[in-house]
């Protein structure tokens, strides 16, 4: 190599060389998945944004969904143990208006669990566990391999097994997989959260709420999406809705973190966990 | 024209989207080949960029930055794709038996044999530092910006990357015979 110039020929000759040009079919398969991927509302600082929030179409509709939790769960804890059917229903009495409450703790005040009776049970003997889903919902294994946070962690859909309504507005996938030896629930779920996100992954903390899966105990972290995790026998076990909490789809079921927690209760462990060792990645 | 398409894109507007995807496919696929050097990964990282693209959309401040932050995530797709150390199995390249064609007639087989060998024992930041200012032909100073890295560090990184690739490239001017020995050592 006698010369920059020569150099500079002989390597911009080399990079030249080669595909220019995407496959149809590489395109249609991406926006294949774009229609099944909801895009990120980023509201892990929903605090922070929430006035330009509400201002938008989004926030409006949000909004209603909000106050329609709270007057029908309301309405719900009115009418709990402590009025039969057919009593005298008392006018449910709104709270007064207050700035911004937030969600979590609209939440938590009118929480009633949803209705699992009559959901059909479906068993993942490769991830170890049993979870069910609503009526209508269909299963969608999606994978040629078994979900590992080195290769799927910008595609969790992709390796879990997942469920969605008829009209696919919801996606909920759930997994298993095994964790470094020594590595607890808090940094694995932080390696997780960090490692597909493009901005810092903080305060993952004061977003999360006890959540139990099959009587061990979890959390549940409401950020872009909501998920549950919990780690038993050197295992994390993730469910998640693929949602942010307060998005309209989870409307019909009173809010996605509702959703979300109605799977987690019927979520149970196989004994002995998943059938058999991971399969490698198909390379 | 771009700007309006990348805000309703990022209002959730697919067609929106398809449209900008279909705009970029090509500069992304020449991209992630020219980094990872495996036409079956490059596509899988494009797929994988336009999908992450679509999702993280809403996270995009300022729309006529769209191009850069696209190849930003494209870059960050190739790296993960290279730190997975899959072999490199696949990538066995036939070479033409009746003699170079076009753009070959720029560059001997063994100079680009030797430029294959040398680009794969770069670390995937020199890579995609050496395609972006050589192949895209940006300045260093957009390279910087695109990538989001000091201008130095894009300095430095192109310095090792254009030494290692020169010293490949030097390579194929020593003897037959030194080589056999350095391959039976």
């Amino acid at each position: 190599m006698s010369t920059d110039d020569e150099f500079e020929r002989i390597s911009s000759a080399w990079l030249a060389d080669g595909p220019t040009e995407l496959a149809d079919r590489v395109l249609d398969a991406a926006l294949g998945e774009v229609h099944l991927t909801h895009q990120r509302r980023w509201i892990a600082s929903w605090r922070t944004t929430q006035m330009s929030f509400m201002s938008s179409n989004m926030g409006r509709l949000a909004a209603v969904v909000v106050v329609a939790v709270v007057a029908i769960g309301g309405a719900l804890y009115l009418l709990g143990p402590r009025s039969g059917v057919g009593a005298p229903v008392a006018t449910p009495t709104l709270p007064p208006p207050t700035a911004a409450p937030s969600p979590s703790a609209v939440a938590q005040s009118t929480f009633v669990p949803i209705d699992t009776t009559g959901w059909t049970t479906y068993t993942s003997t490769r991830y170890g566990f049993s979870i069910g889903r609503p009526p209508g919902w269909t299963v969608r294994q999606r994978s040629d391999h078994d979900w590992t946070l080195a290769a799927d962690f910008d595609w969790q859909t992709k390796a879990s097994e997942g469920f969605t309504p008829a009209d696919t507005s919801i996606y909920v996938t759930a997994w298993s997989v095994a964790v470094p030896a020594g590595m607890s629930a808090d940094a694995w779920i932080q390696a997780y959260c960090q490692t597909g996100a493009t901005t810092p992954c903080t305060g993952l903390q004061a977003l999360s709420t006890p959540v139990t899966m099959d009587g061990h105990p979890g959390v549940l972290i409401e950020t872009n999406d909501t998920e549950a995790f919990t780690l038993v026998g050197g295992r994390m076990y993730v469910v998640a809705l693929w949602e942010a909490f307060n998005d309209p789809a989870g409307a019909p079921y009173l809010g996605n973190d509702r959703l979300l927690k109605g799977f987690v209760s019927t979520m149970h462990l196989l004994p002995g966990g998943p059938a058999a060792s991971p399969t490698p990645r198909a390379t | 024209m771009t700007s309006t398409l990348v805000e309703q894109a990022r209002a959730g507007d697919e067609e929106a989207f398809a449209s900008l995807a279909r705009g970029a496919g090509d500069r992304l696929l020449a991209i992630a080949y020219r980094i990872l050097r495996d036409l079956g990964l490059a596509e899988d990282v494009v797929q994988q960029t336009l999908v992450l693209a679509w999702r993280e959309l809403p996270s995009l401040r300022d729309v006529d930055r769209f191009d850069a932050w696209l190849h930003r995530l494209l870059v960050h797709a190739c790296y993960r794709e290279l730190r997975r150390g899959r072999p490199w199995a696949a990538n066995v390249r036939a070479l033409p038996l009746e003699g170079p064609a076009a753009p070959d007639d720029l560059i001997s087989v063994v100079d680009r044999d030797q430029l294959d060998r040398g680009f794969r024992r770069l670390p995937p930041e020199q890579r995609a530092i050496f395609v972006f200012h050589h192949y895209l032909g940006l300045t260093l100073g957009e390279v910087a910006e695109q990538l989001g890295v000091p201008l130095g560090t894009v300095k430095s990184r192109l310095h090792y990357a254009t030494n290692t690739l020169r010293a490949a490239l030097e390579a194929d001017l020593r003897s037959p015979i030194d080589s056999s020995r350095e391959r039976l050592a």
